[in-house]
């Protein structure tokens, strides 16, 4: 009876160990991969526009209309 | 020994929840992220269409939404700030000049100019206050949304003053004749704001270098020099980043992402801060600026005036 009990604490312990592992390793790629495609693929062009967000441009100019 | 298997029982149950309960947040943080990048994109998709000369004279809430939280993302730092505070200067300053050059030339016609006056008093005053604004104060975002927004709005007013005065077809020929107009100090803004830029754009090759993993300098330097355009920085860097691994240029992607969404998070709620108390703050910087007119003897928006001939 006491190996009986003890091998299926031993299985619970396993499987809790197994879905806490998995629940975190998962929320840990979620945080890292949110933004990336569900194909995994990053475009050249995605890369980019994120590379060019991060500049601004030398001609950039507040706009508030014209007087005419 | 029962009591034991219960105990065990009763943990197994916790940790399940614990479990679900970490996912569910997960899935929420999911959520929230996909919710602002909606309403980002939403945003910049209208947001490109700034100044398209459709003021509402009665309530500039609906314009600021949209025409400045693009412009307000840098601002997140002081350097941003600066940048766009000197922006806003530049194109009021310009505009005044303008307007000087206008009423020269109505007034050599013979035109009643004391209302278009009047507005440029009021603007010289909005001048100095962007002048007198501090990047590096808490409010700056909301200092550079209000002074923008008068600016938008004085004019629009000189504008449609002018509009007025002359009709369409006198105001193409004014256009003309005021076409090629570049001061030497509208020159000296110019290279200021640009060195500014270059600073910025410096920092964030630095920051883009510590996230590739590159300790070459010889890019950055490039570019302080002005050897290499912020184009040729950009093509240099995306060369960098898809010569690296799939899974390094994706962990990359990612934290770029992270960083432009964090910025479009600020612009987003100093946007939506500014708009508190809106039409209070710009209603007491008119009375402001009407009293300091007054008192310096200028003509004072409002006061009566009489339309041309």
């Amino acid at each position: 009876m006491d190996k009986k009990i003890l091998s299926l604490s031993l299985l619970l312990i396993i499987v809790i160990a197994v879905t806490v592992a998995y629940v975190t390793t998962n929320q840990l790629v979620d945080d890292q991969q949110s933004y990336i495609p569900e194909n995994g693929d990053v475009t050249e062009e995605e890369i980019f526009n994120e590379i060019d967000g991060f500049f601004v441009s030398e001609d950039d100019e507040v706009e508030i209309g014209e007087m005419i | 020994m029962r009591k034991i298997l219960g105990m065990c029982m009763v943990l197994v149950l916790m940790v399940s929840f614990c479990s679900l309960a970490f996912a569910n947040l997960g899935v929420e943080n999911k959520v929230e992220v996909y919710e602002l990048k909606m309403k980002y994109n939403g945003l910049t998709a209208v947001g490109n269409d700034t100044d398209n000369d459709t003021d509402d004279p009665d309530g500039n809430e609906s314009e600021i939404d949209l025409t400045a939280e693009s412009e307000i993302e840098i601002m997140n730092n002081t350097l941003g700030a600066e940048i766009r505070l000197l922006q806003l200067e530049k194109a009021i300053l310009k505009n005044l000049l303008k307007g000087e050059r206008v009423i020269a030339v109505l007034q050599a016609m013979g035109y009643n100019t004391t209302e278009l006056e009047g507005i440029l008093d009021e603007m010289r005053l909005l001048l100095e206050e962007v002048q007198t604004a501090n990047a590096s104060d808490n409010d700056s975002v909301q200092q550079f949304i209000d002074l923008k927004s008068d600016a938008k709005k004085l004019t629009t007013e000189f504008r449609d003053a002018i509009r007025d005065l002359l009709g369409d077809i006198k105001i193409k020929e004014l256009k003309e004749q005021l076409k090629e107009m570049v001061g030497d100090e509208l020159q000296n803004y110019t290279k200021r704001i640009q060195n500014k830029i270059k600073q910025f754009n410096r920092n964030q090759i630095h920051k883009l270098y510590g996230l590739i993993g590159v300790t070459n300098e010889s890019l950055a330097e490039a570019y302080k020099n002005g050897t290499v355009s912020t184009e040729e920085v950009k093509a240099q860097i995306n060369k960098m980043v898809n010569m690296m691994i799939k899974e390094k240029r994706n962990q990359l992607f990612s934290e770029l992402k992270k960083e432009n969404i964090n910025n479009q998070a600020f612009a987003d709620e100093e946007g939506e801060n500014a708009m508190l108390n809106f039409n209070e703050r710009q209603q007491n910087r008119e009375n402001n600026r009407s009293e300091k007119a007054n008192n310096q003897g200028g003509n004072g928006k409002g006061k009566g005036h009489q339309n041309g001939q």
